[in-house]
């Protein structure tokens, strides 16, 4: 009826395209339900899980406080943000990111500074062996097979993983409304 | 092992075996993601390990090595239940990392996070990388 939103239909093609993509990979790879990871194609992992009465989504959000974390249903996806306070977390980390934060990070940008550089003896010298955890603000669209109650939802977040129940709307919904017949 | 070698970016960011083992695309499903800072007096490693209860991450040091392996409880196999996506991990993960030989084991600390484990090791100062070093009166 009313026409929809072109950015939508953007989104919607770009979320069908990536689901080819991972299934195309998922048929090289041959392992079944995991799916092959694309660096950096994805910020948040998610389980998508259907039963009888409900659609649960469950997304790995590591190192979020609860309140850095939300949630909205927006037509017929869930939009699940986390967003990084680049203060908190690691301030030394945060500050690597950014070339002009700061001299402690000569020994970080370059790795063989720790090594020649007989940095003054208590200097805040930092080096980083690995860093594969991701630290920015990370947010992911899940679109929703099915009609849902929106006000019914329900999420709870606990050890980093975020759980959202949204429970099936009846089909008579759909159909409108129903009278009883006495 | 203080200089990281750029291949070894690289071949993280593409996957050592892009098309075999464990690891998929980069990354292994049956790791974690970690941090692993050195700082002047200590050595601190983050863990991504999101959805473990405490009781099931165990962490030691072994052999100048840290292990850190966390397990969780099967998941029930339910009919009813159907998914539709399926990209979190559900193993059991395990990870280890080298530690440098100044780590002083036996006063680390270890805290469970917002499914962030983050396990900091103190170091012994650094002198003892660099030879005795004598004051100039």
């Amino acid at each position: 009826m009313t026409r929809r939103d072109p950015f939508d239909e953007i989104e919607d093609l770009l979320e069908r395209m990536g689901r080819e993509f991972e299934e195309l990979g998922g048929t090289l790879e041959g392992t079944g339900p995991e799916v092959p990871r694309f660096p950096g194609a994805r910020d948040v992992d998610v389980d998508v899980i259907e039963d009888d009465e409900s659609i649960t989504v469950v997304a790995d959000l590591p190192g979020f406080d609860a309140d850095d974390v939300d949630v909205e249903l927006r037509d017929d996806a869930l939009v699940i943000a986390g967003s990084r306070e680049e203060s908190t977390d690691l301030a030394v980390d945060d500050a690597a990111d950014d070339p002009d934060a700061g001299d402690d990070l000569d020994a970080a940008d370059d790795p063989d500074a720790g090594d020649s550089d007989d940095a003054v003896e208590g200097a805040d010298e930092v080096r980083y062996h690995r860093r594969e955890r991701r630290l920015r603000s990370v947010s992911r669209r899940v679109p929703i097979p099915e009609p849902v109650e929106a006000d019914a939802a329900t999420a709870s977040f606990d050890a980093g993983v975020l759980t959202v129940t949204l429970p099936k709307r009846s089909p008579d919904d759909d159909r409108g409304h129903t009278i009883d017949v006495s | 092992m203080n200089a990281t070698n750029p291949f070894d970016e690289i071949e993280q960011f593409f996957g050592r075996t892009p098309l075999g083992g464990d690891r998929a695309w980069g990354r292994d499903l049956r790791t974690a993601d970690i941090d692993v800072t050195e700082y002047d007096d200590e050595f601190v490693v983050m863990a991504d390990l999101p959805g473990f209860d405490r009781d099931g991450i165990d962490v030691r040091v072994d052999d100048g090595r840290l292990a850190i392996a966390a397990e969780r409880d099967a998941e029930r196999e339910d009919t009813d239940r159907r998914y539709i996506r399926r990209e979190r991990r559900h193993e059991s993960v395990t990870r280890t990392v080298d530690l440098p030989a100044t780590v002083r084991p036996e006063d680390a600390t270890a805290t469970y996070r917002n499914g962030v484990l983050t396990v900091t090791i103190p170091l012994d100062a650094i002198d003892a990388d660099e030879g005795h070093r004598i004051d100039v009166n």
